[in-house]
């Protein structure tokens, strides 16, 4: 047998990750769900967590807001990716729509509803400017400091979908594509401890601004609850161990009990949507909320 | 053919070389003396109806000028060390990215713009610089880079550079926005979200003289920055509109020209007619 060259091998390899890709993708297709009418269907790419409902913050902030608005809505978990390249998003009687807060405003017009009827007129742009902070910034230290700081390697490797060798190829992908994502946007040109000195800062801000109440705009909730509610799963779930969640417990306390109460009130059933939990149920394709539905 | 290959060859080989001379000469930095405990801020030079194009190098020199800091301008078009265009050195010691400029002034000057103001406010207020520099920025940016050309605006000439760099700067500008996120919206979908940008800051500000009252705060140098592109800098096109929009942003950029820039007319081009003195 000829001794195949390093570029062989590199081509041979990439075809193969090719090819599991598009056989995964279309084995994938085959899961589609048929769909009642006036049910929000929401596309999570990486379905349920090992600790966490979800790993990304945005189909967490995404299914807090349909829970919170009793949205008659159903989970697809066959990891489809919208065509924006974001996740999540939604189907709605044949509508596509990608993007969290797009999705969550093609709802608020659909059913006619607003969670931020009672916020006064500065309080929804405090809640506004919130929301950018939290999921312009904030989000993106979380990713720099989870694949960036080696020190986050052996809690990578515990939570990783890839054992092994995998692992690694797994690493270096994600850590790539958050590299050139955060090069783009600015932040990523940091060093990790100066994103770690800004990721403080947003800490400081959110636990300053909720203070002691019991939501973060008042004794109601708002919309800016779900985002920040899906951000704090990722700090204190996901990032569990890490120094941003260390940090986050010890000095601002206010933000766990706020995260504790939001848990305790709209995911009750938080141990059935976690893969690690032997109460887990897969929800793909469960309808929630159907007493809501209209006739 | 072997007449054309050769041809396309050396046209290739010449334009790397302009390209890389070009690059060379940017990141070339030649050591200066400037005067001691004095904030040397390199910036990319004045713009033609405000006092720089980039709102990042107005955000902080209008703080400087609202703690009343002693610093001198170098306008050298010297990319910082995180390859931003904004940045200052301090004895020597040189320090990228406005916001942590801000920080390291305030830590060496013992500057606190935000004293006084309370806990809620300031975080508030930090929420509103965080929205205007990380999403409003790229709405800016796509509008000028990528939208404005196809209403008309010959944003090359607007802004002073060679015509011919603009596609390459449209081509990083969708790229780098795509990376972001604001960059995957269609055009519709940025403007929507722009305009919620600027009815939150107009909402906040509400009739207020500074963002958070009667005295500037630290973020009023960012908000400033970024407003002042839309009110000056957009040239009559969708960003300009949007802004006009909002009658009490317009005030409030009049408002901080006057206050903090008494020689503003000293500090532009008056589009690229004469040199500024300032």
């Amino acid at each position: 047998m000829a001794v195949l060259t390093t570029w062989t091998w590199v081509c041979l390899a990439g075809g193969a990750v090719l090819c599991i890709g598009l056989t995964s993708s279309i084995f994938r297709r085959r899961k589609r769900l048929s769909v009642p009418r006036n049910v929000v269907v929401v596309h999570h790419f990486f379905g349920r967590g090992w600790t966490v409902p979800s790993k990304s913050p945005f189909p967490m902030k995404l299914e807090t807001f349909l829970r919170m608005t009793k949205t008659p809505y159903m989970n697809d978990h066959s990891g489809q990716m919208s065509k924006k390249g974001k996740t999540p998003w939604i189907e709605f009687n044949d509508i596509q729509v990608a993007d969290s807060q797009f999705c969550i405003d093609f709802i608020k017009k659909k059913r006619g509803m607003d969670l931020n009827t009672a916020l006064s007129v500065e309080q929804r742009s405090i809640a506004r400017a919130f929301l950018k902070l939290i999921e312009e910034n904030f989000y993106w230290t979380m990713c720099i400091e989870l694949f960036c700081n080696k020190e986050n390697i052996p809690l990578l490797k515990r939570s990783a979908p890839l054992k092994g060798p995998g692992f690694w190829l797994y690493y270096w992908f994600v850590r790539r594509a958050i590299q050139s994502a955060t090069w783009g946007h600015g932040i990523g040109r940091h060093s990790v401890e100066e994103v770690w000195c800004i990721a403080q800062s947003d800490i400081e801000a959110l636990s300053n601004f909720l203070g002691d109440k019991k939501y973060f705009m008042g004794d109601d909730p708002s919309e800016i609850d779900c985002s920040l509610f899906g951000m704090l799963t990722f700090l204190l779930v996901s990032m569990q161990g890490t120094r941003y969640e260390a940090f986050t417990k010890e000095h601002h306390p206010n933000l766990v009990s706020y995260f504790q109460r939001m848990k305790v009130t709209y995911w009750p059933d938080w141990d059935t949507l976690t893969t690690s939990s032997d109460k887990f149920t897969n929800d793909h394709g469960k309808l929630y909320f159907t007493e809501n539905i209209p006739e | 053919m072997g007449a054309i290959t050769n041809f396309v060859i050396c046209i290739t080989a010449a334009m790397g070389v302009v390209l890389i001379t070009v690059i060379r000469r940017g990141r070339k930095r030649v050591k200066k003396v400037y005067p001691p405990n004095t904030i040397v801020h390199h910036q990319i030079g004045r713009g033609p109806y405000a006092p720089s194009i980039t709102p990042f190098a107005l955000k902080l020199e209008t703080y400087l000028r609202m703690a009343k800091l002693p610093y001198l301008n170098v306008h050298d078009r010297v990319r910082s060390s995180k390859g931003k265009l904004t940045w200052i050195e301090v004895n020597g010691e040189e320090i990228a990215d406005s916001e942590f400029c801000i920080q390291y002034v305030n830590r060496k000057f013992n500057v606190s713009l935000d004293e006084g103001f309370s806990e809620e406010n300031r975080a508030a207020a930090l929420a509103i610089q965080r929205m205007v520099d990380e999403h409003l920025y790229w709405t800016l940016v796509l509008q000028r880079w990528v939208y404005d050309s196809k209403d008309g605006i010959n944003i090359s000439k607007m802004l002073n550079f060679p015509w011919v760099i603009t596609p390459t700067l449209r081509n990083f500008v969708n790229k780098q926005s795509y990376a972001q996120g604001v960059g995957r919206h269609t055009e519709e979908e940025v403007h929507h979200v722009m305009h919620e940008d600027l009815t939150a800051l107009s909402k906040f500000l509400g009739n207020k003289k500074f963002l958070l009252g009667d005295r500037v705060c630290q973020t009023d140098g960012a908000v400033f920055g970024m407003l002042a592109q839309f009110y000056w800098h957009s040239f009559g096109g969708y960003g300009e509109k949007s802004i006009k929009k909002y009658p009490n942003l317009c005030d409030y950029c009049e408002r901080m020209k006057v206050e903090f820039w008494p020689d503003w007319d000293d500090c532009i081009t008056h589009g690229w007619t004469r040199k500024a003195t300032k």
